[in-house]
């Protein structure tokens, strides 16, 4: 049976092992059959409330038992998921409800008077909820619905609307069809070797494309997903760890580099450990050595992507000893280039904008030509179309892809192109550094000028004059920061990756205007 | 969660103590955020996850305790109480 959908994916699962463990969330525990018929009957109550085949609905649930089902649910309807954080801002919740037209909102409890209250509730909108509340449909009866049976929805049918904030603000709706996802999915369960008995802890929020993926790969070989609602409590994560003998652990730098830091962690025998997988940001090389040295049975996943195709590269495990600082190559079935400002494709070593190819390219921003057109460009052929990714990369003679910094994040500073990385990367060497951000403040004198923002080890105090001197020593003149302000701990954003754009007014006299966007 | 075994006077101590370090080390920028001995750290804004690395490393020079990684967790470092309680079981006077 071939999964064209990602609910073709479930069907399958729920035929081959219906009595696996699908998803294992808060001491409750799923099978893929219990999924498959609660996603069914779900389904059917939706369709009762209007959620027609392309219709969209918002899920803005909590990492738990209920989400997963509320997500296959949407899909069987034939509808389109918007996941959303459960803790939503009203106001944000309200722009992107009136954008994407959604029929309907699965949601938690808490989450409802935020929708009243922020006239969010637009006329039409159904409102589900996780428990009870007054005046919503319940989840609970939605799942005692008849199943739904009617055609499925087949491949080039829309599977999910994304939204990512862009750095101008305004949410975009990255919309994907089945096939989109479909393909994703097989690409990197391919690469990552994952097998039936997997077992994958997931800490990321099912808002994330990152922590969605992680329940659309676990279905796709009949895995089973451990489900928890962020990290909280390191020790918690631990006892999952070893309790439940996971053999896939998905994160971000900043995951990887507390837990690396915890007492024991690093000694401590994890035997069913088959792999981890990085994205988000940058992993550190310290990072990388740490975990390689920690869990050397274990294969270390560094990767790159966006949520408009959503991965792009990976580095293989056998070459992160070789080029720790690579995110890799293309994903399976996919291209890549490097191209400049003119679109000439660029050599080994060159610094340019990274161009993505393949059947995992979205179908564009959600009713937003304007910005579309910005990022998917004309293809090989009439009806292709290519995704420029904004970030910079260059690659070595043996074409793997190293990061360079996002395009808009690139600072002029006397006539000179100046990558914040490269700054980025020579501080965090710094003894007693644990993170740094740097961004380029208007200045009238430089065009720009390099603000540099860092955050100490536990138990370090940071002098900025020996930060300035560090710098002098080993940073061209134009590349050293004419400001170097210390923090306790930096900005992140809801993702867990530091926020440049929280950063770049701290340290300006007058507040300087959003240049910088996170880093991937 | 307390240690039941301690007497009030020390458990007293010990909270303020706890109560001191925390504001020290977290509160710098934010030094007027009220919060109970038994409110949850992280709920009322003085911790997250990421904070916990130097909160322990800070309980380990203080106290003198070895702090398993698998120790951190609600029961032990949710709140003044809590961590007060945890103190008092696992460290020196």
């Amino acid at each position: 049976m071939t999964a064209w959908t990602v609910d073709d994916a479930l069907r399958r699962a729920a035929s081959i092992g219906p009595g696996r463990t699908a998803v294992s969330a808060g001491g409750v525990e799923i099978t893929y059959a219990e999924l498959d018929r609660s996603a069914s009957g779900i389904a059917g109550g939706l369709r009762d409330l209007g959620v027609n085949r392309g219709a969209r609905v918002a899920v803005a649930l909590a990492n738990r038992v209920e989400a997963a089902l509320s997500v296959y649910a949407v899909f069987r309807a034939g509808a389109a998921l918007v996941p959303l954080p459960p803790g939503i801002k009203s106001q944000k919740l309200g722009q992107i409800l009136a954008d994407s037209g959604a029929r309907a909102l699965i949601c938690e409890p808490s989450l409802v008077p935020a929708v009243r209250a922020g006239g969010a509730a637009r006329a039409g909108l159904r409102i589900v909820t996780a428990g009870t509340v007054e005046g919503c449909a319940s989840l609970a009866d939605l799942l005692r619905h008849e199943p739904l049976r009617e055609e499925p929805p087949i491949e080039v049918d829309i599977a999910a609307i994304i939204y990512t904030s862009g750095t101008t603000g305004a949410p975009k709706g990255v919309t994907l069809t089945h096939r989109n996802m479909a393909f994703a999915v097989s690409s990197i369960v391919d690469y990552l070797q994952m097998q039936g008995d997997d077992r994958v802890v997931s800490v990321l929020p099912l808002s994330f494309d990152y922590g969605l993926y992680q329940l659309l790969l676990c279905t796709a070989v009949g895995a089973t997903l451990v489900l928890e609602p962020g990290v909280r409590y390191p020790g918690r994560l631990v006892q999952l760890l070893v309790e439940q003998r996971v053999t896939g652990l998905p994160g971000v730098p900043s995951l990887f580099g507390m837990l690396s830091s915890l007492p024991g962690f690093m000694g401590r025998p994890l035997p069913h450990l088959r792999f981890l997988t990085s994205t988000g940001a940058v992993l550190p090389v310290d990072t990388i050595l740490a975990l390689r040295a920690a869990f050397p049975g274990a294969r270390l996943y560094s990767m790159y992507g966006l949520t408009e195709c959503k991965r792009v590269s990976y580095l293989p495990p056998a070459e992160v000893d070789r080029r720790p600082t690579s995110v890799g190559v293309p994903i399976p079935g996919t291209q890549v280039w490097i191209e400049d400002d003119s679109g000439a494709r660029l050599g080994a070593g060159q610094v340019g904008q990274l161009v993505v190819r393949g059947p995992h390219v979205m179908q564009g921003y959600w009713d937003d030509p304007v910005e579309t057109r910005k990022r998917l460009r004309p293809g090989a052929w009439p009806w292709e179309r290519t995704l420029a990714t904004g970030d910079l990369f260059r690659r070595d003679e043996e074409g793997f892809l190293y990061y360079v910094g996002r395009r808009d994040d690139m600072i002029k500073t006397r006539g000179e192109r100046v990558y914040p990385r490269e700054i980025e990367d020579v501080l965090v060497t710094a003894p007693g550094v644990l993170e740094a951000a740097v961004v380029g403040v208007p200045d009238a004198l430089l065009g720009e000028a390099i603000h540099a923002h860092v955050a100490p080890r536990p138990g370090t105090v940071l002098e900025v004059r020996e930060l300035h001197r560090f710098c002098r020593e080993r940073l061209e003149a134009h590349l050293v920061p004419s400001r170097i302000v210390v923090h306790g701990r930096l900005p992140k954003t809801v993702n867990g990756k530091i926020d440049h754009r929280a950063l770049d007014g701290r340290s300006a006299e007058p507040p300087a205007s959003g240049t910088a966007g996170p880093g991937r | 969660m307390r240690g039941e075994d301690v007497d009030d006077g020390l458990d007293e101590r010990l909270r303020d103590d706890l109560r001191e370090l925390v504001r020290e080390r977290f509160l710098s920028v934010d030094p007027g955020l009220a919060f109970a001995d038994t409110d949850n750290l992280i709920d009322a804004g003085v911790l997250d996850s990421l904070a916990f690395v130097e909160l322990v490393d800070a309980i380990q020079q203080r106290y003198g305790i070895a702090v398993r990684d698998d120790e951190i967790t609600e029961a032990n470092f949710g709140s003044i109480a809590s961590l007060a309680g945890y103190v008092a079981r696992n460290g020196r006077p």
